[in-house]
This record gives structure tokens, C-alpha cells and sequence, in this order.
């Protein structure tokens, strides 16, 4: 009966093609989201996955390795993350297409990245903002206040997390001479030290 | 294949407002400016903004530190005012520069107009927290002194 045939085909196409484009959607998605593919398949982030790995971020409290998704892109797959996953993505692929040659300013990423950490990410593991992220130590009297005011205890903040606590996973040169950076930047000059004496 | 203006237009709208509207949603979503120092809802009591700033903003501490204002002494309040209120300067975390600059540099000011025209903003090249003395982030040199018309 032609007339069934239309109402199958009317039904099933687009619920097929619905089905391919999640899945491959998906399966696009969660390829370029490995730490891998940021740091060593297009060799971009090469710097950051390095300096990454002396930091405070790079194992989680489970003792996991902390990848570069799990703070630069929101966490699920609600309109925030496809918002900043699609854009990071184009600009990705942009710069690595047609400005391949052209330095990488850090400076300039830093505003760019800072941006789009989203707070909900930190809050995953930092879920007791007045103690460390294993719950161990508290934090310090500055930290209290600062805490209260970002949750609207004591007066408001409308910086979020990454408006105070810059360089907690990547530490670019010429951050390194900040006082508050002096472990992380030491850790670094050691490993640099021990990778040019062998 | 004849094309169907009607459809096409329809289209190209819809594209444009789903661009637009990708746009619009970042930049709601993810506001590039967040800290506006809303912080100081009670601001008796914060006299001494750098033992906070120290820790809390240490990258802009720090360089002021090292910068020509911050060797010279020149404190935070005599450009961004004092939260309170009190004071002829009023509280910015963005000081107008045509009302602080000048009040110390409006001589190199009116020479800088004159030679590049009027509108500039000051920050661009002299970034105002990011001139060390020391640092090798010295951007930007500053004025000679020998500057001539």
C-alpha cells in the first residue's frame, strides 16, 4: 500500500537521521574532549598539559588525573556546555587551520580561558568552600571572608572562582615571579633543571 | 531547480537569529567582565586595601609593586578613590582618566594629544598596573623626558 510506505518512510527517516546525528554528535564530542587530542594531536596545548601536571590540579581527590575538560568545559550536556564546547571548538580548529605559525599569546589566552571555566565545574570537587577539596584543611581567615562574600554571606562577589584563584593548573613565564606561584613555579625550574642535566 | 525566494529568505533569517542568538547566550552565560569589587557592601573598615589584595588579586598587587607607581609609593586610593565614599576621588575599580591621569600627567597628556590627536586611552600603552621598573614584562617604554613636539 503506497500509502503506508509514505507514513513509514515519514516516521523512520528522520528518526534514523535523529539517531545518526546523536550518535555521531557524541562520539564527536567525546574524541575531542581527551586530554590526548588537546595536548598532543594538534601539539597546541603541549606547554599547559606539561605545566598541568606539576600543579595543585592534577590529580583529583580520588587520585585521578585531572583532564583539561573537566575545567575548561561545563560539566553535562546542557546548553552551557554545548555553548562553550562549539565555541572553543571553532576557535580551536580556526587558529590551528589558518593561524598555525602565529605565537600563542598567553596573556591573551588567559582572559579567553578564564572566561569559560564555569564554577560549577570547581564545585564538583570543591563542594565545602571553607575546606580543602579532601576536606582536611581549612581554609585561611582571608579565604573565609572571601567565601562568605561569594556566597553571599558577608556582602557580594560577582567574581567567580577564577577571578581570585588564577594560575591553579598552568603557570605561563611571566606569572612565575608572583609570590603566591612560588611553589608551583619552583616545581616547574626543577623538572626544567632535571630534563636540560640529562 | 528553481529557487524559492520565500524559502530562502526564511532560512537565511533563521540562520542569522540562531547565530545571533548563540552569541547573545555566551555572552549572558559567560560575562568576559565579572569582578566589579560588589564586594564592599560594608565598606567602613577596609582601610588597608593591600593586605587583601595581596592574596586576593596578587597578580594586580604585585605588579603594582614593581611598577613606577608602586616604587614612587603611589597608593591605591589615590587613583581608584576610597570604598566609603570619603575623599574627591570617587571609588573606580576603572579610574576616568581624564579626571586621575591628568591630576599628575596632564603636561605629557596635552603633549600626547597634541602629537597623536585626542580619545586615546592612557592604558593601552601604558598599562597602568604592568610597567616594572625591575620585570622583564616591561612592556612599554615610557617617556624619555626628551619628547618633542
Amino acid at each position: 500500500m503506497p500509502e503506508k510506505k509514505h507514513t513509514y518512510r515519514r516516521a523512520v527517516i528522520p528518526a534514523v537521521a535523529l539517531a545518526l546525528f546523536c550518535g555521531v554528535s557524541y562520539a564527536l564530542l567525546s574524541a575531542t574532549s581527551t586530554m590526548s587530542f588537546c595536548s598532543s594531536a594538534c601539539h597546541e596545548m603541549e606547554a599547559q598539559a606539561a605545566e598541568l601536571r606539576f600543579s595543585s590540579h592534577a590529580r583529583d581527590k580520588e587520585g585521578g588525573d585531572i583532564s583539561c575538560v573537566r575545567c575548561h568545559i561545563p560539566a553535562g550536556f546542557g546548553p552551557r556546555y554545548m555553548a562553550v564546547k562549539t565555541y572553543s571548538g571553532l576557535k580551536d580548529l580556526y587558529v590551528h587551520l589558518f593561524r598555525s605559525g602565529a605565537p600563542l599569546l598567553r596573556a591573551d589566552l588567559q582572559k579567553t580561558a578564564r572566561r569559560f571555566i564555569d564554577d560549577g565545574n570547581c564545585l564538583l570537587c570543591h563542594d565545602d568552600l571553607y575546606r580543602d577539596a579532601r576536606g582536611e584543611q581549612t581554609v585561611t581567615d582571608l579565604g573565609r571572608i572571601a567565601h562568605d562574600a561569594y556566597l553571599g554571606k558577608n556582602g557580594q562577589a560577582s567574581s567567580r572562582c577564577v577571578g581570585c584563584h588564577i594560575n591553579i593548573a598552568h603557570l605561563p613565564e611571566f606569572d612565575r615571579r608572583l609570590e603566591v606561584n612560588g611553589l608551583f613555579a619552583e616545581r616547574i625550574k626543577n623538572k626544567e633543571a632535571e630534563r636540560d642535566a640529562d | 531547480m528553481r529557487i524559492n525566494m520565500k524559502t530562502t529568505g526564511l532560512a537565511l533569517a533563521l540562520i542569522c537569529i540562531g547565530i545571533g542568538g548563540f552569541f547573545l547566550y555566551l555572552d549572558k552565560a559567560f560575562p568576559e567582565v565579572r569582578c566589579e569589587a560588589a564586594h564592599l557592601a560594608a565598606p567602613e573598615g577596609y582601610e588597608d586595601c593591600l593586605s587583601c589584595h595581596v592574596k586576593v588579586t596578587a597578580q594586580v598587587t604585585q605588579d603594582w609593586q614593581e611598577s613606577k607607581h608602586g616604587v614612587m609609593l603611589v597608593k591605591c586610593v589615590v587613583c581608584h578613590g576610597e570604598p566609603d565614599g570619603k575623599g574627591s576621588i570617587p571609588f573606580a575599580a576603572r579610574p576616568d582618566q581624564n579626571m586621575i591621569c591628568s591630576r599628575c600627567h596632564d603636561p605629557a597628556m596635552q603633549r600626547m594629544t597634541a602629537k597623536f590627536g585626542g580619545g586615546m586611552d592612557c592604558n593601552t600603552c601604558h598599562p597602568r598596573h604592568q610597567n616594572p621598573m625591575h620585570a622583564d614584562a616591561y612592556q612599554k617604554t615610557a617617556a624619555s623626558g626628551k619628547t618633542s613636539f
